[in-house]
This record gives C-alpha cells, structure tokens and sequence, in this order.
C-alpha cells in the first residue's frame, strides 16, 4: 500500500512538470500601428520587433504580426495533436507555436490553417486575405469578437515550395485571461482535421447527458421514494458534472465570441472544483469516516490551489481530478484497512482513473470523470439499495415483534394458570359465599377491563398500569387469602410505561416472594430529573431459600423486551433481593423534548 | 385411602378437601393439606399416602423434575391444574389421572374412581415409569418393559435387555398406568402381550406363557381362557 501512495506522487509529479513551455522555431514579429501594406507578402519587416508566439500584446490594437513559412523539401513528420500523455506511455506532445510545415500524408495533403486566436484578425497567406475573426478596431467598442476556433483551405496555388508569409492584423480589445494573447496555429489536412473537430464534442455530449440522467435521476429518488443524503449528494455530483461537460461541448457547439472563452473555462474548472469536493465528500459519509469535517478542510486549499494555481486550465483540470481521486483513493484504502465493504471498489476505481486521466492529452473532452464518477454512483445506490432493504427487514421485524408483545400481553391474562385458577376460585366462592364472589368477579372484569384499553399501546400513563397493578392484587389477594397491596410513592402519575410493565412484575412478586404474616407488601418509588426516570419496585416478603440468582423468566423477558422496544438502549434494569424482600429497579433515559406518551 | 392435598391456593385447597370427604366418605381414612409438594416430602415419608392430588405447574425443569420424584413413588398421583396442555406429558409420565382447573365434583369423583374400582386404569397411557435409583428420579421407557413381577408392596420391571429396576408402586398400581398392551397374565405377572410368543398348557391346569426370548411365566388359572382368546383374537 506505501508503495502504491509513492507511486501516486511519482505520477503527479511527472503530470504537473509536464508542461513546460517549448520555444518556438519561426520567429514571429510586431508591429504596433495599422497599415494596409503590412499585409504584403513582400513587405520588408526585418525591423519589426521580435516576440514569442505567447507574447502578443493584449487590449490593443490595431496591430499587426508577421512570420514566414517554409515549405522544406524534407517535411518534418507530422506530430499527432492531443498528446500530452504521461501515464502508459510517454508521447511527444504537439507544440502549438511550432509553426513547422508538416509532411503530406497519403490522400491528405496539408490543404489548410488550423487557428485558435483570441482576438479579433484579419489573417493573409503571402497577401492574400483568407480569413477573418470578427471585425478588428481601435477599441472595445469598435471591436467585435470573433471566434476562437477557425479552420480555412489555403489555395493549392499559394502552397507551393519556398517562403511563405503569413501577416495578421488583430486587434484585442476584449481580451479577459491574465495573461498575453497567444497564437494556436498549425498546417493541416482539412477533411481529416475537420472530422477530428466533429467529433470532439461527442465524448462530452456524452457525459453531460449521462451525467444529466444520472443526477436527476438520483434527485427524483431523493424527492419521490425517500430523501436520503446520499441522493442528494450523487444528484447534485451529477447535475454539477452535466454542467461541467456542458460547458466543455459548448465550445464545438457554438461560434462563441472569444471574449467569451475565458468564462467558460472559468466556469468549466468551477464545475470541476464542486464536482471534485463532493465526490469524496460522499465517499467520506459512506463510509462514515470520522473527523470528515477537518479532513475536508484539508482537502480545500487543495481544491483552491486546483482553482488559482496554475496558468492553463488543461493544468487545472488535470490536478482537480487528480486531487479528487487521490482523495478517494485515500478514503478508500482507509475504508480497506478498517475492513469496510466496498473500500477496493473504490481504490481500484481511483486507481484506474488515475492512469487514465489526462492520458490523451484532453483534459476537458474525455469523460474519465464521467465513467469515475457514474461508477461512483452507482456503488453509492448498489449500497443505499442494500440498507435500503436492511431497514425494511428491521421495521419488518420492529412490527412483528410489536404485534408478539401485545399478544403475549393479552396472553398473559388469559393464560390458563391465572384464568383457570381464578374461575375455581370463583366456584368455590359462589358455593360458599356468594358476596366475595360478586367481589371477585368484579375485581376480574376490571383487571380485563384496563388489560382491553392498554393492550394495543406502547406506552400508558403511569396512573393506568398502577390501576392494573392494583386490581390484579385484588384478585391474587383474594385467591391466596393474603392482604396484598401495591403502594405508590413520589410517583408522576403522568409518565409513560409500557403496558404491563410493573403488572408482570407484581405477578413475579406474587409467584416468587413468600407472604410475611398474611401480607404482601408492593411499594414502587419513583424518582425523576430531566430526561431521566427510576423507577423501584419492591416486594416486601420473604425470599424462598436458595433465591439467590435474578430469574429470567418469561416474564421479566417480556418486561426487557418491552422496554427495548420504547427507549432502545436507553434503560437499565437491575433485579435482587434486599434486606425484606425483593427489588427490582428500572431506569429509562430519555432525550429532552421526546414525549413517549401516546 | 390417605390423601394428601398439594395446592397454595387456599380456596381452591378448600375446595379439593370437600369433594374429596364427599366424594370417598368412610373410605377416606385420613386427609392432609399442603402449600407445594417439597414441603409434603416429609409427612409422606413419616405417614404413606395412597393418593396424591397435585397442583403442578410443569413448564419448565422444576416442574417436570417434581412430578418424577412424585409419579416414581408408592402411591398415585392425580393432577389439578389449570394448564390442560400439560396433560398428555402428565400422563407419559404416569399420573392416573389429570383434573382440568376449573372442576366439579363429578370430575374429581371420575378420577378418583381409577382408583378405588377394580382394575381401574389409567385415563392415558404411561410412556415411561420413574424409578427411584440411588435417592434419584429415573425414567425408564414403557417400550422397554418385557414384564413387570409383583414383590410385595414393589413392582420389577424386567427390560428388553434382561435387567431389572424395583419400582415402588404394587403391581396392581402399575398396571393401572400401564398401556393396554400389558396384560395381567398371573398374580405376580403383567407381560407385554406383544413380547408373548406361545402358551403353553401342562397337566393338572399348569400354564405356562413362552416369550420369545424363551423366558416362561407361570399363567393364572382363571385368567388363562382370557389370555388365550385376546392372543388368538
């Protein structure tokens, strides 16, 4: 895994050192002021000022610029565009002001000019006007951009062996970037250099509308099935990089002004910045990474420095990828040692992207962010989708178990050892005395009758399960011939219980503790601060010998199982004989504000 | 008869004492009451009983262990309780008699007379016996039991394998928590019919039954048409 991080570092650092500026072998010259002459294949510039082909002057004009062409009877070999890979195997890159005349290829015959200025010109071929980039003026207002990208046939008469003169008059009055005006140009074969063109925008075409459908189909997930952060996020992530490959398209799209060419890129690498935040930033709550807060603000200087650090945006690009999968990949190899799932299909999806980013040269046409990033989501849904039916299963579960407890509630009062005994009680009672039976019968119906209205909540007031309590004790005091009482101390009548709770306990009492002089004692205390509740329940009687242990009986499973279900982990209940008897104590935390009371 | 009472529920303890005295009248010749069947453990080993009346709650390990310790005893056990569902286990363990809670008279009087009828028998069937081994409860299979041989007031189980375990109820209260297919074949004998493979008749009304491990087993004169005509039948 070290290896691997070195092994990033390396890549980057070879990325970012790999664009160093080439010198030009034509030497191109200036001459400030306008003069129809100038344009002249013949016109003597020998004393025109010498600047590098990056070096025009900016927000100036009318001015014009002059180099000469040589058509050389060995051609250089034609050196490919978009070749400014590092990763798999190092190319030579094609040097935009390396104004060489190239060699003809079979069937396509340097034919054309393939400019990129960003300015306003008029531009001549040995004198000859070939083409223009909107109206060139004295100012912003005289002015009217043109273009940027321009392709145009030289006439095969005009292409001949020997020197050729090329002569721009420009002007650059609506110039944006910080930095002086550069000239892209080089010779070409027109129809292949235009089906090269052509297809330029389909790989963004392509991720702007996959990108489009990815996030809004995660949006429409988010607003219609259930809002989950990550929908949100992936959907933003999507829409963002839609943008992005948008903005990319728009340029082959569209004749835009080039004024216009630096917002967009603006614009494109601002994209890239959001896109870049978010996607490890949805891998960091994906796997829950603890401190994600402050790794993030580590991550924004990095971003930043993606946003203002370089010159070129190609540059820019390349590192806001590059900074956004090392990220990724960061989280991911964290995610493999702390044994998450998924953390290699991340680190193996960064990984790839890290050897294809920036490959072939187009930092903004290829859709390596596209494919990351779809991969991305669709990890992302695979795992929310698995939760997803998680949660279903548990508030599956959550239900069932609900619909047990109030079965076994109901259960227990019908259960044969209590009914049955009770109605032989009642028999014996009517044969003998007829008036306790009354008393009794009519103990029974009001124990039923409190069991009927709590038996479908979660939650009763206190008061409720007390009266339940009460009239069980009636009966049981009855039936064994025992004074058995229930008395409530600093209790808040008000608080909720899960139904049944100290009525099984009362019944645990009953079973277990032995009468002392004809009497069962009950005393629940209650003691209460903020968000807190104890409740004590004590039988006073005495313990049967060899007593010792807490019984987990079904009834005191049914008091956990109860309360687990009405303050999950938030209570605690402690069982065991005191001095005259036996305790048991029951604590319920509950956050401020959470009202369980149904 | 010498009854003992084990209930802790007073009214209804009240109520077993009344039928019973109704029920067994002169029979009756003496009548206790207690809370639970551990505290019993001493009057019975002081003053035998012939009859227990049991409220038994057997879910559960205690349960199962005390109504072993009670059904391995000399006398019969009937059980009150309100958990019918218990009943089929009550009998396997070969109680005589299981009274469902709430009761009548009547059905308490059916129960009691298992045992003051002749040849009065059980209202389900053994599936084991207990035997007391070593002071401890032991449950030996009914299916294992070739025969069981009177011995005063015990009873010996003979098993399929040849051994032999004393049980402490008489013969006469064994058979009456015996499944059908034993069969009194002599005063002393009740045998498996299923395990009889002939019979035999010798002179001067000497009989004999051959089990098919070759074993022979002395037949009661009088009972030996009867045994005759069950085998054929």
């Amino acid at each position: 895994m070290r290896n691997l991080v070195r092994a990033f570092f390396v890549i980057f650092a070879v990325a970012v050192s790999a664009r160093a500026e080439e010198p030009a072998t034509v030497e191109v010259r200036l001459k400030l002021g306008d003069d129809p002459r100038y344009a002249r294949a013949d016109w003597d510039d020998h004393d025109w000022e010498i600047i590098p082909p990056n070096g025009f002057p900016e927000r100036a004009g009318p001015y014009w610029v002059r180099f000469h062409l040589r058509r050389p009877a060995q051609p250089a070999k034609r050196v490919e565009d978009f070749t400014t890979g590092w990763a798999l195997a190092p190319r030579p890159r094609y040097n935009y002001y390396n104004y060489e005349w190239p060699s003809d290829e079979p069937g396509a015959p340097i034919d054309a000019v393939v400019l990129n200025p960003i300015f306003s010109f008029e531009f001549y071929w040995d004198g000859r006007l070939l083409e223009r980039g909107g109206v060139v003026g004295r100012d912003r207002a005289s002015e009217i951009p043109g273009p940027v990208d321009h392709m145009f046939r030289v006439p095969p008469e005009l292409m001949g062996p020997g020197d050729h003169a090329v002569a721009i008059r420009l002007s650059s009055h609506h110039y944006n970037f910080p930095w002086k005006p550069v000239l892209a140009f080089r010779l070409d074969n027109y129809d292949s250099r235009a089906l090269s063109e052509a297809r330029r925008p389909f790989l963004p075409l392509v991720g702007a509308g996959g990108s489009l459908l990815l996030g809004a189909a995660c949006l429409a997930m988010a607003r219609f099935v259930e809002r989950r952060r990550p929908l949100v996020w992936c959907g933003t992530l999507g829409i963002v990089l839609s943008m992005f490959y948008a903005l990319v398209a728009f340029r082959w799209l569209y004749n835009a002004p080039y004024s216009w060419h630096r917002p967009r890129l603006e614009l494109t690498i601002g994209c890239l910045v959001i896109v870049a935040g978010i996607l490890p930033w949805v891998l960091a709550e994906h796997f829950d990474l603890p401190w994600r807060r402050r790794w993030f603000l580590l991550l924004v200087p990095l971003l930043a420095m993606g946003f203002f650090g370089f010159m070129s945006h190609e540059n820019r690009a390349f590192w806001l990828t590059r900074v956004m999968l090392l990220a990724a990949g960061a989280i991911a190899v964290w995610a493999i040692r702390r044994k998450k799932s998924g953390g290699w299909a991340v680190l193996i999806g960064a990984v790839l992207g890290l050897l294809v980013v920036g490959n072939d040269g187009r930092a903004l046409g290829n859709s390596t962010l596209f494919v990351v990033v779809s991969g991305l989501v669709i990890f992302v849904l695979a795992t929310m989708g698995g939760q997803m039916r998680a949660e279903q299963r548990r508030a599956r579960e959550a239900a069932v178990a609900a619909a047990r407890l109030e079965i076994e509630l109901l259960k227990k009062n019908i259960q044969p050892h209590f009914l049955m005994n009770t109605l032989t009680t009642i028999m014996e009672v009517i044969e003998q005395e007829p008036k306790t039976a009354v008393a009794l019968i009519d103990a029974l119906a009001g124990e039923f009758r409190i069991l009927a209205r709590v038996s479908g909540e979660k939650l009763i007031p206190l008061e409720q399960e007390i009266d339940l309590c009460r009239a069980h004790l009636r009966i049981m005091g009855m039936r064994r011939g025992v004074e058995c009482s229930l008395e409530a101390r600093e209790v808040d009548m008000t608080s909720p219980i899960p139904p049944a709770l100290f009525h099984t306990l009362v019944e645990g009492g009953l079973t277990h503790q032995i009468p002392r002089a004809g009497r069962l004692k009950f005393v629940l205390e209650g003691a209460y601060r903020p968000g807190h509740a104890r409740y004590g329940l004590t039988v006073h009687g005495d313990n049967p010998p060899a007593n010792g242990a807490i019984r987990e009986g079904t009834g005191l499973r049914y008091v956990k199982a109860r309360l687990e279900e009405s303050f999950a982990g938030r209570w605690k209940l402690v069982a065991g004989p005191v001095r005259d008897g036996w305790q048991t104590v029951i604590e319920i935390n509950q956050p401020p504000g959470e009202s369980g009371s149904s | 008869m010498r009854v003992l009472i084990v209930e802790d529920e007073p009214l209804i303890a009240r109520r077993l004492e009344r039928f019973t005295r109704e029920i067994l009248g002169a029979r009756l010749e003496s009548l206790h009451l207690a809370s639970a069947f551990e505290e019993a453990g001493a009057r019975i080993a002081e003053t035998p009983i012939d009859l227990l009346l049991l409220d038994l709650n057997l879910s559960g390990r205690d349960g199962m262990e005390l109504l072993g310790a009670a059904v391995a005893q000399s006398f019969h056990t009937i059980i009150v309780s309100a958990n019918l569902d218990q009943a089929l286990k009550a009998f396997e363990y070969g109680v005589i008699d299981f009274v469902p809670k709430p009761f009548t008279q009547e059905r308490l009087a059916l129960a009691l007379a298992r045992l003051t009828e002749r040849d009065g028998r059980s209202a389900g069937a053994a599936k084991f016996l207990a035997v007391r081994k070593h002071g401890k409860v032991q449950l030996v299979p009914v299916d294992r039991v070739l025969y069981a041989q009177g011995a005063g007031a015990y009873a010996e189980l003979v098993l399929d394998d040849g051994t032999r375990e004393l049980h402490d109820k008489t013969l006469e209260k064994l058979h009456a928590l015996l499944p059908p297919s034993f069969e009194r074949i002599h005063k002393s004998f009740v045998v498996r019919m299923s395990a009889l493979k002939a019979l035999h008749a010798h002179e001067g009304s000497q009989y004999e039954a051959e089990l098919r491990n070759g074993l022979r087993l002395p037949i009661g004169r009088t009972r030996y048409k009867e045994l005759r005509e069950k085998l054929q039948g």
